[in-house]
């Protein structure tokens, strides 16, 4: 043993340090990489990249659809933003094809402080927002999108041609276009009302929201813009108390509260992560929102509130946001909606947005496409069917190697030897070849679009779990059988009492490795499964995958649901796994 | 996590011992047990009949319609509107998780032939005569001629395009009898060109005279705009990768249909029966087609550019990445929707200049859906009343009013959908966009070119083998574009266009006259081979029991002992005889027979088999499948690797054998869907990663390197993986050495399981490390290689699920694998005669292989003398 191989032996690594020289150190770490370290650092390297693909599916799945292309792994993270309306960032202006070099850094500038005093003149009065910077940004889209409008032969000229090419594209509505575009401000655009019976009805709309909507509590003013409200508000922390808007309206002429199936709130979020929620009080009830929505991304968007309907027993999914009665109405609460037992069409809808802290705002990005996951398809039902089919083919499958192994281990009969070749060889065979027989033996007995095809097989046994049970039942010693049949027990309970308990190990093993096969099984589902309330989350996720592809941070995290069960059992039963994949390489 | 059982744990847990913690299985008293497991059994048994009953507790007869969500937000409103004018009906909506609504109908097929179909489905119309020749859609013509005059829904078939309704028909091709519809068709879509005019302006692509950007109007003006509107990684080469596409022809929805067309070309002779795939206007079309896809450096260029596209409002070609596409009239919405102030123009698709000169209108094709009753529904009146309350005028305003009401609340313009109805569609197209005085004139002009265009389109010719030849057309294109026959061409001095729509003609043509041709005459009857298994099994037992008394003395075989046995044994003897045995010996019956699951079966001989080994995807699919034995001794040499690094005594073990581990126990969907992403050219971390490696110093100065070697300057590319031909089983490989984990398991066991005096002995003798190696642990472990040889052998026969969801087969069939190839055949062809040939191949395939590892592992595998 070498001098600090001892030392380090002794157990003192701060004594050994300060006993040695530097030098030693060095020599130290040398000896120890050479003869350990880079094993480490090879299979840490290794173990990284291994599970680089699950990190960047846990990641991807916490992104908006426009983070998609970015080469980023992770998300980009929101922030508490104190105050809407809110300036976007500036896009950057790259040199256009043709541009050369020199020549387009000073036009790019010269294109820039014009195009910025053109914008800075046409800022709107009554935004709360700076000006310059505003002006600043809305002038770099106006440049980026006019100059991808112009010839490319245009910058090969002189500065002074491009310069008044360009100045002829900026026109009045580019630059309200781009101050428009930069500005992230949240606008309610309209409200409407669809009954049951597919009538629609418009509530208020545009400008006339600023009119019709008051205020309730929260620091907010309702600004009347274009084609809607803004709402200008403003939380000092993420704490903050709600700002609340009331909308009291009657009901449209032939409607009866109980005809009321949405209300559709249209409107255009300001990226800030916030949330709203809602709460109705109709005909002297009051509903709340089961969720809130998070303001997130730019894009105008719709929020529909609805009590329950014939759209809860369907698979639709869900794009709604759901009311449920939360109590009846106090006698001054109706009151003060004008609510009577004559005159009960008075209806009271607040709008609550609530702030959200930057820890919030993270919560509600990363949850987001999860629960645009559950939302899209019936994803509980789509577990529950794969549990079961998990439950009964794990109980088979337990079943079926123990019994059955039990002839080939320990009984003497004649053609065992015979079985035993036709068993083994049934583990080579494809599962195929027998794909076409088998479907119509199970359509034969009425059996397609049943779960039955599915696990019905793993109760008369699977070759290699059978394998698998006769292996170890053999090493179990024959006199523990022998003294049971003194002790007068018949052979199913010979089997029951001594030979399956002997065997839990291995059954443990069997049933973490049906349990993942059968939460795994995909062309099962794909030819015996018509509806769709008995899809597994196999075919289920796929479906998802068919109806919106593009939507892949949604896809990941529907990837991610389906992941982590099987992983966790994974973790949970290690041992028993790891044994059951080592024995079954055994034997050759 | 709490509960997780920790790394030390695992390394000292004594195998296959028990411990405290255990249930106590096994001393449950056995009554219980069996107790427990019958009522399981009647549990299970009860609640199959439950769900299988046709019967509602209320009464009301169930609808199931599938397809719905093809009629917008509001279809369960509208449904639930017919429920309340039709108390007795029940429609229950569902979905058909159809991979690609154009060419695979398995799903409701598989449906129609369980005998459960659903009762009305949204069926893509190209494709109901080809289901209507093989009598799985119910005949709608007596259900139109018997509406009384007053039915307030009426369908008027005079009110609809009459190339929707001659889509919809079907009667057999070269006789004369009177189309019979069955298929009504819903909606209509046609294709046009998109051009994106400030890309034109750009380019300098204007009208000498108003100085206006110019859409091309010839084939000629169409291929130098795309070459001059896109551009390159690398300006002037093509090689380098697009960064903007100027046109590819099959980018949006063309099709060679669309090409063929205009240049003159049909698909079928006027009887139908003839297939004119390789006819020259049709091979002038592809030729057209894969010179622009040259132009661009490739077709997997272009197709690897695109796949990172996404849709909605981050459209290609509303952020420039694209200048000009054919594509349907329906990407008119998501220019109201997404783009409304974009410069586009919407012009017919350019045609060849000397069809233009003959006088001839621009030609383009229309498809849509239609809606069907399979034939063996349950409710067909019901059905059928669902139908036609879903086109009466009422409901179509409803489901676009709500439309129109949505869109425009949320500050978007409206546009209505196609619709196969002419009289719908015109009066939708007044009140909306005629009438509507904030329409924009961008789209008020686009809709009058759609109205024009409408009424003379052409559709894909109505054939019972529809889906083959879209599939072999496609599959044609491909070849093609690929240049697949290229070598084969120059050697024989042919065409390698012709020569490709030649050779992909050949399947469709065998099928139709297969169709045409008198059935075989002689039906298989089950009742004798049925008889004959059974009195097989019944040989076994009483082999069994003769042979207990004979050998009773000789070898000691106790009666009790042996039925005990035959209990024992009992599922895996069913089990055998019911799914495993049988189904094998039937495969063998099926394989000489045409059977179609809807019509019995017939004797044809050898037919299937003469047909298979003529086959060309048959070949190709058995030498992809071969390609990927590469993976075994991959995954196995990696995973051996992994198991040596860890056997090194380093701390931490267990962790590490985890995240090895991890990736195995991923379900194959979910790996599936993550490595679809992870391969994305454009997206993927991979392809991000390689190319800022490519784009390192380094990588230049390897580049530079290589150049010194080359005639051409060597440019390091990332491989487009699942949409080049030659990277995609590759790229599966990849994915497959991911799971390497499962073989190091393996390994690290067989490892462990050395003793350690052997090496100290060869150290003594003076064995270097790779002596030791070589000598004592590849010996050592050769059983362990044998095991994973075989199974990695059968699981490679076997791959299915991740070439289904990933790239089903494509591109140009470069991973169509065998079980692909026979899951295809049987189960969207229904083909189930050819496909238990295939089945039955694969069994001899698997036997061979299996009898040729046996017998050399005789020769090399070292067994351990315990």
């Amino acid at each position: 043993m070498t001098r600090p191989d001892a030392l380090n032996a002794i157990g003192d690594r701060a004594v050994a340090e300060e006993l040695m020289p530097r030098a030693s150190r060095v020599a130290r770490f040398g000896r120890w990489f050479a003869a350990k370290g880079w094993v480490h650092v090879l299979v840490m390297t290794l173990a990284a990249a291994f599970l680089y693909p699950f990190a960047w599916m846990l990641f991807t799945s916490m992104k908006t659809d426009e983070e998609l292309t970015s080469p980023r792994l992770l998300p980009e993270i929101p922030h508490f933003v104190p105050a809407s309306p809110y300036v976007r960032e500036a896009p950057s202006l790259a040199r256009p094809e043709g541009a050369s070099e020199d020549g387009w850094k000073t036009l790019a500038e010269s294109i820039r402080r014009e195009t910025e005093a053109a914008v800075l003149a046409a800022i709107p009065a009554g935004v709360a927002v700076d000006p310059a910077a505003w002006a600043h940004a809305a002038a770099a889209v106006v440049a980026v999108r006019e100059t991808a409008r112009m010839p490319k032969q245009a910058w090969q000229g002189s500065a002074d041609e491009a310069m008044a090419q360009y100045r002829a594209l900026v026109t009045p509505v580019a630059i309200t276009d781009a101050l428009a575009d930069r500005l992230a401000a949240l606008e309610i655009q309209t409200l409407q009302l669809r009954t049951l019976d597919a009538r629609i009805f418009p509530l208020v709309g545009g400008a006339d929201i600023a009119t019709k909507i008051t205020v309730e509590s929260g620091s907010a003013t309702l600004v009347p813009t274009a084609d809607g409200t803004r709402i200008d508000y403003r939380f000092a922390s993420g704490s903050d108390a709600p700002v609340v808007l009331a909308y009291r309206f009657t009901l449209p002429d032939g409607v009866q509260p109980g005809d009321l199936h949405k209300l559709i709130v249209s409107l255009k979020p300001d990226d800030s992560w916030h949330r709203v929620a809602a709460t109705l009080d109709l005909d002297r009830g009051r509903w709340v929102s089961d969720r809130s929505t998070s303001l997130a991304q730019n894009r105008a968007t719709s929020i529909v509130f609805q009590p329950p309907s014939f759209d809860d027993d369907t698979y639709k999914a869900r794009t709604w946001v759901r009311l449920s009665l939360e109590r009846p109405l106090a006698s001054n609460e109706m009151f003060e909606n004008d609510i009577t037992p004559e005159h009960d069409r008075s209806v009271l809808l607040r709008l609550t947005i609530s702030p959200s802290s930057t820890v919030r705002a993270m919560w509600g990005k990363a949850t987001r496409n999860y629960q645009r996951a559950f939302d899209s398809v019936p994803f509980w039902t789509y577990v529950g069917n794969s549990l079961l089919l998990v439950a009964l083919t794990t109980m088979g499958a337990l079943f079926s190697s123990a019994f059955v192994a039990y002839a080939f281990a320990r009984l003497r009969w004649p053609g065992r030897g015979v079985a035993l070749i036709v068993l083994l060889s049934t583990m080579m065979l494809p599962g195929q070849v027998t794909m076409i027989p088998s479907f119509l033996i199970w359509r034969e007995l009425g059996w397609y679009n049943t779960l039955n095809p599915l696990w019905v097989g793993a109760w008369f046994g699977n070759a290699f779990f059978i394998f698998l049970m006769i292996q170890h039942m053999r090493t179990i010693p024959k006199e523990l059988e022998e003294a049971a049949r003194i002790d007068g027990l018949k052979v199913v309970q010979t089997w029951w009492y001594i030979i399956v308990p002997q065997v839990r190990p291995i059954l443990a093993a069997i049933a973490i490795m049906s349990f993942l096969g059968a939460w795994n099984e995909f062309m099962g589902p794909l030819i015996y499964l018509r509806d769709q309330s008995k899809f597994p989350l196999s075919l289920g996720l796929f479906g998802v995958n068919l109806e919106s592809g593009s939507d892949f941070s949604m896809v990941m995290a529907g990837d991610m649901l389906m992941t982590l069960p099987a992983i966790i059992v994974f973790f949970c039963f290690q041992r028993y796994f790891i044994q059951g994949m080592t024995v079954s390489g055994m034997k050759g | 996590m709490g509960s997780v059982v920790t790394v030390d744990d695992v390394e000292r847990a004594p195998p296959l011992s028990r411990t405290r913690s255990e249930p106590r299985l096994g001393l449950v008293p056995l009554r219980v047990a069996v107790a427990c497991m019958l009522s399981l059994l009647a549990l299970v048994a009860w609640w199959t009949w439950r769900s299988t009953r046709e019967a509602r507790p209320d009464g009301r007869e169930t609808i199931v319609f599938w397809g719905s969500s093809q009629l917008g937000e509001d279809a369960y409103t509208i449904v639930n509107r017919f429920e309340r004018e039709n108390p007795g009906y029940k429609v229950e909506m569902g979905t058909a998780v159809a991979r690609d609504l154009t060419g695979d109908a398995q799903r409701l097929l598989t449906a129609i032939t369980g005998g459960v179909p659903p009762d009305l489905v949204w069926f893509d119309r190209f494709a109901v005569g080809e289901w209507a020749s093989k009598h799985a859609l119910e005949d709608l013509t007596p259900y139109i001629e018997g509406q009384a005059p007053a039915d307030s829904h009426r369908i008027d078939l005079a009110e609809y395009y009459d190339w929707a309704v001659d889509e919809g028909s079907y009667r057999t091709p070269g006789s004369s009898e009177p189309k019979r519809m069955y298929g009504m068709p819903v909606s209509a879509d046609i294709r046009v060109l998109y051009t994106n005019l400030d890309l034109l302006a750009n380019e300098g692509l204007v009208d000498p005279v108003t100085r206006q950007p110019k859409p091309p109007a010839t084939w000629e003006e169409l291929r130098d705009y795309a070459k001059r509107l896109s551009r390159f990684k690398t300006p002037g080469d093509p090689s380098s990768g697009l960064t903007r596409l100027g046109f590819a022809p099959n980018y949006g929805n063309s099709w060679l249909y669309i090409f063929a067309f205009q240049a003159g070309g049909e698909f079928l002779s006027p009887d139908r029966t003839r297939v004119t795939l390789d006819a020259p206007p049709v091979v002038r079309a592809l030729r057209f087609m894969t010179d622009i896809y040259d132009d661009l450096g490739g077709v997997a260029q272009a197709d690897a550019f695109q796949q990172g596209f996404q849709s909605g409002p981050l459209d290609p070609f509303f952020r420039g990445q694209v200048a000009m596409k054919i594509d349907g009239n329906w990407c008119l919405d998501g220019f109201a929707a997404y783009a409304p102030d974009m410069h586009f123009a919407l012009t017919p698709a350019p045609m060849p200049a000397d069809e233009l000169a003959k006088g001839r209108d621009p030609i383009t094709w229309a498809g849509g859906w239609a809606l069907v009753i399979p034939s063996t529904a349950k409710h067909k009146q019901g059905s059928w009343k669902l139908l036609q309350y879903l086109r009466s005028w009422e409901t179509i305003q409803l489901l676009e009013q709500g439309k129109r009401e949505r869109q425009q609340s949320e500050g978007r313009l409206y546009l209505p959908g196609g619709q196969a109805n002419r009289v719908h569609y015109e009066r939708l197209i007044k009140d909306a966009v005629d009438d509507n005085p904030r329409m924009p004139p961008l789209f008020k002009q686009s809709f009058a070119t759609l109205k024009e265009l409408m009424k003379h389109t052409l559709i894909r010719p109505v054939t019972p083998v529809g889906q083959m030849l879209w599939r072999q057309h496609v599959s044609g294109y491909e070849d093609a574009v690929n240049h697949v026959y290229a070598a084969k061409a120059k050697a024989e001095n042919a065409d390698e266009i012709a020569m490709a729509l030649a050779a992909n003609q050949i399947p469709v043509q065998r099928q139709l006259d297969a169709l045409l041709q008198p059935l075989p005459p002689h039906q298989v009857s089950w009742a004798p081979y049925l008889a004959l298994y059974a009195l097989a099994v019944a040989a076994c037992l009483l082999a069994i029991l003769i042979l207990q008394r004979r050998r009773r003395l000789s070898h000691g075989y106790r009666l009790r002992e042996t039925g005990a046995a035959l209990l024992f044994a009992s599922p895996w003897f069913i089990g055998f005889a019911v799914l495993t045995g049988g189904p094998i010996l039937f495969s063998i019956v099926y394989s000489f027979t045409t059977y179609d699951v809807l019509t019995p079966a017939r004797y044809v001989g050898l037919a299937n088999y003469r047909e298979l080994f003529a086959d060309p995807l048959f070949y190709k699919s058995l030498g992809n499948t071969a390609f990927m034995i590469l993976r075994i001794p991959l995954v196995m040499v990696v995973g051996l690797a992994i198991a040596l690094l860890l056997n090194q005594g380093i701390k931490g073990i267990g962790l590490y054998r985890t995240a090895f581990y991890m990736p195995v126990v991923m379900p194959a969907v979910a790996a599936s869907l993550l490595w679809m992403w992870i391969f994305s050219p454009s997206q993927g971390f991979l392809n991000q990663a390689l190319s800022w490696m490519f784009d390192s110093a380094p990588g230049h100065a390897f580049e530079w390197v290589v150049s010194l070697f080359t005639a051409k300057p060597f440019h390091l590319d990332a491989p487009l993986w699942l949409k080049d031909q030659n990277w995609s089983k590759p790229a599966l490989i990849i994915m497959n050495v991911w799971t390497a984990g499962g073989s190091m398991i393996i390994w690290l066991a067989g490892l462990q399981g050395i003793p350690q005096q052997l090496y100290e002995a060869a150290s003594i003798d003076g064995a270097n490390a790779w002596k030791r190696f070589r000598h004592i642990t590849i010996p050592m472990l050769s059983p362990y290689i044998l095991f994973n040889l075989i199974m990695g052998l059968i699981g490679t026969m076997q791959i299915f699920g991740e070439a289904y969801i990933m790239t089903n087969g494509g591109p140009a069939n470069s991973t169509l694998f065998y079980a692909l190839y026979l899951f295809q055949e049987s189960f969207q062809f229904f083909r189930m005669g050819y496909a238990s040939a295939l089945a039955w191949i694969l069994f001899l395939v698997v036997l061979v292989l299996t009898l040729i590892q046996l017998w050399m592992s005789k020769r090399w595998v070292h067994y351990d003398q315990t």
